[in-house]
């Protein structure tokens, strides 16, 4: 999936550490040994990341065309086929408060998906009932794997509206119901006001809720009462909604993710 | 008898070579054109739509030896390598401008492309009228020429 990204040296380089399928994060710092890491566990590579390796990337990345990545760009990040999302590190180019850009880039995070089908199974139950599901767990959780196999189940049942900011939840190569809408590349709050109005989905699943940003798009979804599947970065419950008091009445259940046994556990559900 | 062969022969070589320069450079005037018609599509389609450098060279729709430059220019492109171009009926110096703006764009964020895109409208232009002059100044003129030449060795054979 990501060999073509990576380009034949860095390719054979992570399949040295550990085989492709299991692969679900590569770290490129220029500069520093190459890092890979799986569901359980990380590897460091003797290769020494080297500056053109970064820019090869970015241009395998970008398809030679920044300029169609712009707002992907400032947000930090980049989308590949797949699935596959490029997080950046650099050098920050800002104005009035505001990232234009970012040059000199010399780290990526590559996070390559992963369909799990059957993860969310044993959450039918409460897929089933009609209240609003919040999925919780720190960085690298599971989260997006999660509410795409969600997704999946609530695509055999209802109309079901992915709106997918970053281009992670979807792609071509994933299993879903007949019943599935998405929107993508697009920001929450742009997405929702034309999805809500025209679309007129029963459910809509959506990654990476913040509280702050996010708020007035989880209010506009109630108010139109369409159900809402959305996962945000938080240890727990009550972490997430202290920074959110008022989308504590918008949930009816938190399922929170941890690593053990491996990232994407389910290690609890709790009724809010 | 024989002379009369040869004078023919002598006739339909000339008229040949002097046909083939014309079209050569008819052919030139013809890529320049379309050209010109590909950087106001990247123009067009880069603006609203944001299409990728790779989509937009496979997409565009040309019928002359462009399509294959672009083609083998975009399989280099999509895989990161630095941009290469090749068209026979170009000069050197016109392939060089299309190299630049192809390898300008693929460097280029969104606040940059615009002035990559006015530059190689410009120098599109210049290269278009420049080779519409040639196809007259050189082309039709060595075709007649040629022609000329022809009858001449006929008259001189018989």
């Amino acid at each position: 999936m990501f060999r073509e990204l990576l380009g034949e040296k860095l390719y054979s380089e992570t399949v040295l550490l550990m085989s492709e399928p299991e692969v679900t994060e590569i770290r490129l710092r220029a500069g520093r040994n190459m890092s890979v890491r799986n569901a359980s566990m990380r590897k460091i590579s003797s290769y020494v990341v080297g500056r053109e390796d970064v820019s090869a990337v970015m241009r395998r990345a970008t398809r030679s065309s920044l300029y169609a990545c712009q707002e992907e760009l400032k947000a930090g990040y980049l989308s590949y086929s797949g699935g596959i999302r490029i997080g950046i590190g650099g050098e920050g180019v800002t104005e009035s408060d505001k990232v234009l850009t970012y040059k000199n880039i010399s780290s990526l995070n590559i996070r390559v998906p992963h369909e799990v089908k059957g993860c969310a199974d044993s959450l039918k139950s409460i897929l089933s009932s009609s209240g609003n599901i919040i999925v919780l767990s720190p960085p690298y959780g599971g989260k997006t794997t999660l509410i795409r196999d969600i997704s999946r189940i609530l695509s055999y049942v209802m109309d079901t509206l992915i709106i997918d900011e970053r281009e992670e939840i979807c792609s071509d190569s994933y299993d879903f119901g007949p019943l599935l809408d998405i929107i993508s590349n697009t920001p929450k709050h742009l997405a929702v006001e034309g999805a809500i109005r025209s679309m007129n989905p029963e459910v809509i699943v959506m990654d990476e809720l913040y509280p702050v940003r996010d708020g007035a798009v989880v209010g506009e979804i109630m108010r139109s009462g369409i159900r809402l599947v959305a996962s945000a970065h938080a240890t727990n419950p009550e972490d997430f909604f202290c920074k959110a008091p008022l989308l504590r009445d918008c949930f009816a259940y938190a399922v929170v993710l941890g690593y053990k046994p491996r990232a994407g556990s389910i290690k609890s559900v709790l009724r809010l | 008898m024989l002379k009369i062969i040869l004078a023919a022969v002598l006739l339909v070589l000339c008229a040949y070579i002097g046909f083939a320069v014309e079209r050569f450079y008819k052919s030139r005037l013809k890529i320049l054109e379309e050209y010109s018609a590909f950087i106001r599509y990247v123009e067009r389609e880069t603006e609203f739509l944001k299409t990728d450098l790779v989509e937009l060279l496979t997409s565009f729709e040309c019928t002359t030896e462009l399509r294959s430059a672009f083609s083998s220019a975009a399989a280099l492109i999509g895989a990161g390598k630095p941009v290469e171009l090749e068209c026979k009926f170009l000069s050197d110096g016109a392939v060089a401008e299309i190299r630049a703006f192809l390898a300008a764009m693929s460097e280029a964020d969104y606040y940059g492309k615009n002035a990559v895109i006015k530059h190689a409208g410009k120098v599109a232009d210049e290269l278009t009228a420049k080779a519409g002059k040639e196809k007259i100044q050189k082309g039709e003129l060595i075709r007649k020429l040629m022609i000329l030449l022809g009858v001449g060795l006929v008259v001189l054979t018989l």
